[in-house]
C-alpha cells in the first residue's frame, strides 16, 4: 500500500511535469484526484488493511491528496496564467445547462403587415394617407356615388353615431379619403390608406365588427385595368415573397366603374395553398375597380374637357388581417384583437 | 339568389352547355356563384346577382339572357296565345294613382270565372325548388312570373273590394264599379296581410298603399292584405302588374321590418316596361291553368312611357380604361351580342340605345365595363403604366406613430390591438360623464356599446387575463379613442407575478416613460393623484408637461383589477406628445474636463416631494452643476421622528476648464443656503 502510494505520486510528479494544456489538465485531475481517480482507490483500498497499517497508510494518502493538490493547482495556474487567464474554468461550468430567455418587444401583426403592405407601395411611389375613423356619411357615401336610399347603402351594415341627426358613423372603409386626398390635391396621384374600419355585423373566424384595410389610389393620365393588373400582380407578389397571378371578376361598388373582385394565386401555391377555401387555387382577396366619374365629380376634379378624358384611375380596398392571415396560416380573425401573449409574440 | 337551371334552358335554343359549365362562364363573366347544387334531374344554381344588376336579372328571363350572351345559344322568349286587349279606362274599374312619382305605372286585368284550385305538379314543384311555398294556382301563378320576369305581380278577389254602385253598368255579375286608389296611408290606418301570421301592420303617411273607397287593401310592392286575398271561393280576380317609386318601397319595407320577394325587387328598380309582357303572362297562364275569361282590357295608368338611353360611345377611351387593343369591330360585335342597337356617329365615336331592362347602364364608363367582362378581363394583359418618376411624400404622423412603436418594442413591450368598443358598464365602473361618452345608435350589445374613451379599459384586461400564463406583462397600445372627440391614445400597461412592492412597480413603469419623454425631448413633472376612478390615490400621479396634463400613471384599484397581482398603467395624449415631441438628433461635445462628484445629505419633512427638493437645488442657480442624483431616502434609526433623510451626488463640471475644488464649494454653498432657507436641515 505505502508503496502504491509513492507510486502514484513518483507517476502523477512526472505527468504534471509534462503538461502543457489545459486540456490535458482537465484529464490529469479526473485521473488522481476526480471521484473515481487514484487517490480515490487508494482510500477505498484502506478497508481491507489491518488497523495499524490503516492508520498509517491513510495519513500517508491524505499526504500525498494534498501534495498533488497543490502541485496541480500551482500547475494550474501557470498553465492559465500564460494563457492570460485567471482562473481555471474548464470543467466548472456547465455551459450546456438551459437559460431563461431575454426579453424582447413585438410589434403587433398588423403593425408589421402594415408597414410590409405601405412600403411595398412606397417602392411604387405611393404616399401614405391617414384618416378619421369617425366620418360623415358624406365622406363615407356620397361622395363616392352612394346616394341616400340606395340599397347600397346595405351593402356595409354601419355604425351610426348618437346623435343621428349629427349624421356622422364609424367609417365602413377607409375610401372616404380618396375623397378627402382628391378635394385637396390635383392629379396625378398615388396614395395608399391603412386604417380601422367598422361594420355591424355578426362575428366568427372571418369576421369582426372591426378590421384593418388598405385603400389604394392611382388617377394619371393613363391608368386602365391593365395597369392595375400590373401593380396588383406586383405589390401580392412583394408580400406573399413568390410569384402572385391575378385574376378579375366582374364586382360592383358604386364609386368604381368597371368594378372588380380580385382572385390571386401563386405558382407554388402559395396563398391558396394556405387557405382551407381557395378554389382551384384561387383566393378571393378584394374589391376594386376604375374610379367612378362621379367620384371625381364629387371631389371638385374635372376629368373631362370638352369631352376629352384628362385622367382616369383605379381604387382597390383589400382587408390587412386577411392578408396577414393566409400569409402566416391564421385560422381566426379573432386572435388578432384577443391580444393573448403568447400569439402576439408569435410574430 | 336561386335559379333552376331546367328552367333557364327553356329560354335557350339550341344545346346548352352543362351547369357546371354555365356557373363558371356566369363566375368570368357576370356573377358570383354561390353554390351549385344537384336536385334531381335538376340543378340548383345559388347566383349572387350584383345590386346593381337587380334591375334586370332578379329573373330567369334575365339569368338566361346573360346565359346566351355567354354561350352564344339563341334566347326565346315564351310566345304568348291570348293577347290582352289594351284600353286606358274600363267601366268597371276606376282607377285613382294619386301620385306618378310614387306609382309611375299601375296595370289591372280583370278575369272572371276562374277556379280556384291547387297548382299543377309542375308549377308547385318549381315553386318549391326555389324556396316558395305554393298556396293556390292563382296566387303561385303570380309568384312565377315574378321569378320568370322579375316583375311582382298580386292578385285580388275582385269581389273582395269595395266599389261604388253605378247605374247603367255592362258588367253583368256585379253591379258596382270597382276603385282603386294608389295613395299614401292615413296615420293610424291598419292592415293584415294575406299570411299564415295573418300580422297586423301600422301604416302612416309615408306607406303607399292600394285601397278601395273604404280602406288599404295592400301595402304596395310589399304585401297583399288578408282581406282581399285569394280563397279557394274567389271567381274573379284582379291581377295587379305595378311599378313603385324604389326608395318608398324600400324605406316602407325597413320601418315595417317586412321584406318579401316582391319589395326586393322593387327597391332595386325595375322598369315600368317590364309590366307589358309579365300581364300577358300570367293572364295566359291563369286561363290555361285555372280558367276564367277576361273582362274588359287593361286597365293602364302610365303617363310617362319611359323610353330607351342613348349613350355615347368612344372606342378609344374603351382602348385607353381597359389598357386594351380592341378593335372597332370587335366592340361592335360584343355590342350586338348584348342585343344594343347603335348608330356609327364618326370614326371612334358610336350612339349606343340600351333597352330600358338596363337601369344601371348610365354612362360610358357602365357600356365600357360591359366590353370589359364581355371580352374577358383575363385577356386583359398587366403592364406596368407609364408615370412621372415622382418619389412619394413622407407622412410624419405615420412615420412618427411607428417611431414610438419601435421604442416600446426596444423596451420589451409587445404591442396590442384591442377593440373600439367597450361594455355599458364602463361607465359607472371607470367613472365616465354623460355626454363625453360616443357610442351608436345601433350598438351590437351591451358588451360592446361605448367607443373606447381610453385604452386602459382593455389593457388592464388585457394584463388580467395574460397573467394567467404569463410571469411578467408589458404591453402597449397606440390608438384611436373616443372622449368628446376623436383623438389618439398611447397606452402601457405592466405587471409582475408577485411584485407586490407598489413603489418599486410604480418606478419600474415610471423609468420607461422616461425614456419616451427623454427621446421626446420633452420635461415632465408628475403630480400626485389624491382621487381617482380607477387608479390608486397615494400610487399615482398625473403627468404634467408645460403646464398641461398630458397623461396619467399608476397603481390600478383593487375593485377593478381584482386580482392579487399589481397592475400599472400609464396613458398618454399621443397628440400631444407628436405635436410638442422633438426627435432631433444633433451632436453635443463630449466633456474633455473631468467633472467634480460631491455628495450631500439633509433632512427634510417627510411630505417633501423630490421635485419640490430639486426646484430648491437649482433655484439657488449654481453654476457648473450638470446633474444631481438621489441615491437615497432613509428613515429610521439616527433620523428624527417625521424627518427623511436624503442623499444626493452633485456633479459639476465646466466644459471649458477644470474645475477648482474651490469653484466647487462656492457653488455649493449656494444650494445649501437656499435648502436651509427653505427649511432643510443638511447634515455635515
Amino acid at each position: 500500500m505505502l508503496m502504491d502510494i509513492s507510486l502514484i505520486k513518483k507517476q502523477a510528479d512526472n505527468e504534471l511535469a509534462l503538461i502543457e494544456k489545459a486540456e490535458d489538465l482537465v484529464l490529469f485531475e479526473k485521473k488522481y484526484l476526480g471521484k473515481q481517480g487514484l487517490i480515490a482507490d487508494v482510500f477505498k483500498g484502506l478497508k481491507d488493511l489491518p488497523e495499524n497499517e490503516r492508520k498509517i497508510a491513510g495519513n500517508q494518502a491524505n499526504l500525498l491528496k494534498n501534495e498533488l493538490k497543490a502541485v496541480f493547482e500551482q500547475k494550474s495556474k501557470q498553465i492559465y496564467q500564460k494563457r492570460g487567464q485567471t482562473e481555471n474554468l474548464v470543467g466548472k461550468i456547465d455551459v450546456s445547462r438551459p437559460v431563461p430567455q431575454k426579453e424582447i418587444g413585438y410589434l403587433h401583426l398588423i403593425t408589421q403587415a402594415q408597414r410590409e403592405l405601405t412600403d411595398i407601395f412606397k417602392t411604387m411611389g405611393f404616399e401614405v394617407v391617414l384618416g378619421s375613423e369617425i366620418e360623415s356619411d358624406w365622406y363615407n357615401f356620397d361622395a363616392l356615388n352612394v346616394p341616400k336610399d340606395h340599397p347600397a347603402r346595405d351593402m356595409q351594415d354601419t355604425f351610426w353615431l348618437k346623435p343621428e341627426s349629427s349624421k356622422m358613423l364609424l367609417r365602413t372603409h377607409t375610401s372616404p379619403m380618396q375623397a378627402r386626398y382628391m378635394e385637396t390635391h390635383k392629379p396625378p396621384f398615388r396614395i395608399v390608406v391603412p386604417g380601422r374600419v367598422f361594420r355591424n355585423e355578426a362575428t366568427d373566424v372571418k369576421h369582426e365588427a372591426q378590421f384593418y384595410q388598405l385603400e389604394g389610389l392611382m388617377v394619371d393620365e393613363n391608368i386602365s385595368v391593365s395597369s392595375f393588373k400590373a401593380i396588383m400582380a406586383e405589390f401580392l407578389s412583394q408580400y406573399f415573397e413568390s410569384k402572385v397571378e391575378v385574376r378579375l371578376r366582374p364586382g360592383y361598388f358604386p364609386f368604381v366603374e368597371p368594378g372588380f373582385e380580385i382572385d390571386a394565386k401563386t405558382k407554388g401555391g402559395g396563398p391558396a395553398r394556405r387557405s382551407p377555401k381557395g378554389e382551384g387555387g384561387w383566393l378571393e382577396l378584394m374589391g376594386a375597380g376604375m374610379v367612378h366619374p362621379n367620384v371625381f365629380k364629387a371631389a371638385g376634379l374635372q376629368q373631362r374637357t370638352k369631352g376629352k378624358v384628362n385622367f382616369t384611375g383605379f381604387a382597390f380596398g383589400c382587408g390587412i388581417e386577411r392578408l396577414a392571415m393566409i400569409k402566416h396560416n391564421i385560422p381566426d380573425l379573432r386572435l388578432f384583437y384577443q391580444n393573448d401573449l403568447r400569439f402576439l409574440k408569435q410574430f | 339568389m336561386l335559379f333552376s337551371y331546367n328552367w333557364l334552358k327553356e329560354y335557350l335554343q339550341g344545346k346548352t352547355p352543362a351547369a357546371q359549365k354555365v356557373a363558371d362562364l356566369l363566375c368570368f363573366h357576370s356573377f358570383e356563384i354561390e353554390g351549385l347544387e344537384k336536385k334531381g334531374n335538376d340543378w340548383l344554381i345559388d347566383i349572387d346577382v350584383l345590386p346593381n344588376r337587380a334591375h334586370d336579372c332578379f329573373s330567369h328571363i334575365g339569368i338566361a339572357q346573360e346565359i346566351a350572351i355567354l354561350t352564344g345559344n339563341k334566347f326565346v322568349i315564351p310566345k304568348t296565345t291570348l293577347k290582352i286587349k289594351q284600353g286606358k279606362v274600363s267601366d268597371l274599374l276606376a282607377l285613382k294613382v294619386e301620385s306618378k312619382d310614387d306609382c309611375p305605372r299601375y296595370t289591372a286585368q280583370l278575369i272572371s270565372g276562374v277556379k280556384v284550385g291547387e297548382s299543377p305538379k309542375w308549377l308547385k314543384e318549381r315553386l318549391s325548388l326555389l324556396g316558395l311555398k305554393p298556396i293556390n294556382n292563382i296566387v303561385d301563378i303570380t309568384n312565377y312570373v315574378m321569378l320568370e320576369t322579375g316583375q311582382p305581380l298580386h292578385a285580388f278577389d275582385l269581389d273582395k273590394i269595395k266599389g261604388v254602385q253605378v247605374q247603367s253598368s255592362k258588367f253583368k255579375v256585379q253591379s258596382e264599379r270597382k276603385e282603386i286608389i294608389i295613395r299614401r296611408a292615413r296615420n293610424g290606418e291598419t292592415i293584415k296581410t294575406f299570411d299564415e301570421a295573418k300580422t297586423e301592420y301600422k301604416l302612416d303617411e309615408s306607406i303607399l298603399v292600394i285601397a278601395d273607397i273604404e280602406k288599404p287593401i295592400a301595402i304596395a310592392g310589399i304585401k297583399g292584405g288578408l282581406e282581399t286575398g285569394i280563397d279557394k271561393n274567389t271567381e274573379n280576380v284582379l291581377i295587379e302588374a305595378a311599378n313603385f317609386n324604389p326608395v318608398l318601397i324600400r324605406k316602407a319595407s325597413q320601418k315595417l321590418k317586412l321584406r318579401t320577394d316582391a319589395s326586393n325587387r322593387f327597391e332595386h328598380e325595375i322598369t315600368p316596361n317590364l309590366i307589358d309582357f309579365s300581364q300577358q303572362r300570367a293572364f295566359d297562364l291563369i286561363v290555361e291553368i285555372a280558367g276564367g275569361v277576361a273582362t274588359g282590357s287593361l286597365v293602364d295608368f302610365y303617363p310617362n312611357k319611359v323610353k330607351e338611353r342613348q349613350i355615347e360611345l368612344n372606342c378609344e377611351y374603351v382602348k385607353r380604361l381597359l389598357g386594351l387593343e380592341i378593335t372597332k369591330i370587335n366592340i361592335e360585335q360584343i355590342l350586338r351580342k348584348l342585343d344594343f342597337s347603335f348608330k356609327r356617329k364618326s370614326n371612334h365615336q358610336l350612339l349606343v340605345i340600351v333597352p330600358t331592362s338596363r337601369l344601371d347602364l348610365q354612362i360610358e364608363e357602365d357600356l365600357i365595363e360591359e366590353i370589359g367582362r364581355l371580352y374577358g378581363y383575363n385577356n386583359i394583359t398587366p403592364v406596368f403604366p407609364e408615370v412621372v418618376l415622382k418619389p412619394s411624400q413622407e407622412n410624419q404622423e405615420f412615420i412618427f406613430e411607428n417611431k414610438i412603436k419601435n421604442l416600446f418594442k426596444e423596451l420589451a413591450f409587445a404591442e396590442a390591438y384591442n377593440y373600439s368598443f367597450t361594455p355599458e358598464n364602463i361607465k359607472a365602473i371607470f367613472g365616465f360623464k354623460e355626454g363625453e361618452l360616443i357610442f351608436p345608435a345601433n350598438p351590437m350589445s351591451t358588451l360592446n356599446h361605448y367607443l373606447r374613451p381610453c385604452l386602459a379599459i382593455h389593457l388592464i384586461k388585457n394584463a388580467k387575463e395574460n397573467l394567467r400564463y404569463q410571469n411578467e406583462v408589458r404591453i402597449f397600445e397606440i390608438g384611436k379613442v373616443f372622449l368628446g372627440k376623436e383623438k389618439k391614445s398611447l397606452g402601457v400597461v405592466m405587471a409582475k407575478q408577485g411584485l407586490r412592492n407598489k413603489e418599486q412597480g410604480f418606478f419600474e413603469l415610471k423609468s420607461y416613460l422616461e425614456v419616451l419623454f427623454n427621446v421626446l425631448g420633452l420635461k415632465v413633472n408628475y403630480e400626485p393623484i389624491l382621487e381617482h376612478n380607477y387608479l390608486e390615490a397615494g400610487c399615482s400621479a398625473k403627468i404634467i408637461v408645460k403646464q398641461k396634463e398630458v397623461g396619467l400613471i399608476g397603481l390600478v384599484k383593487g375593485k377593478i383589477n381584482q386580482t392579487k397581482e399589481n397592475i400599472f398603467i400609464a396613458e398618454l395624449d399621443f397628440d400631444f406628445l407628436q405635436s410638442q415631441g422633438q426627435m432631433k438628433k444633433g451632436f453635443k461635445e463630449i466633456p474633455q474636463f473631468p467633472p467634480v462628484l460631491l455628495d450631500l445629505s439633509f433632512l427634510a419633512d417627510k411630505s417633501t416631494l423630490y421635485s419640490k427638493i430639486e426646484q430648491v437645488i437649482y433655484l439657488a442657480k449654481p453654476a457648473f452643476l450638470k446633474e444631481i442624483e438621489l441615491f437615497e431616502v432613509y428613515s429610521g434609526k439616527g433620523v428624527e421622528e417625521g424627518k427623511e433623510n436624503f442623499g444626493f451626488h452633485l456633479t459639476f463640471q465646466n466644459p471649458k476648464a477644470t474645475l477648482s475644488l474651490e469653484e466647487v464649494n462656492k457653488e455649493l454653498i449656494k444650494i445649501i443656503q437656499n435648502l436651509e432657507k427653505n427649511g432643510f436641515i443638511i447634515r455635515k
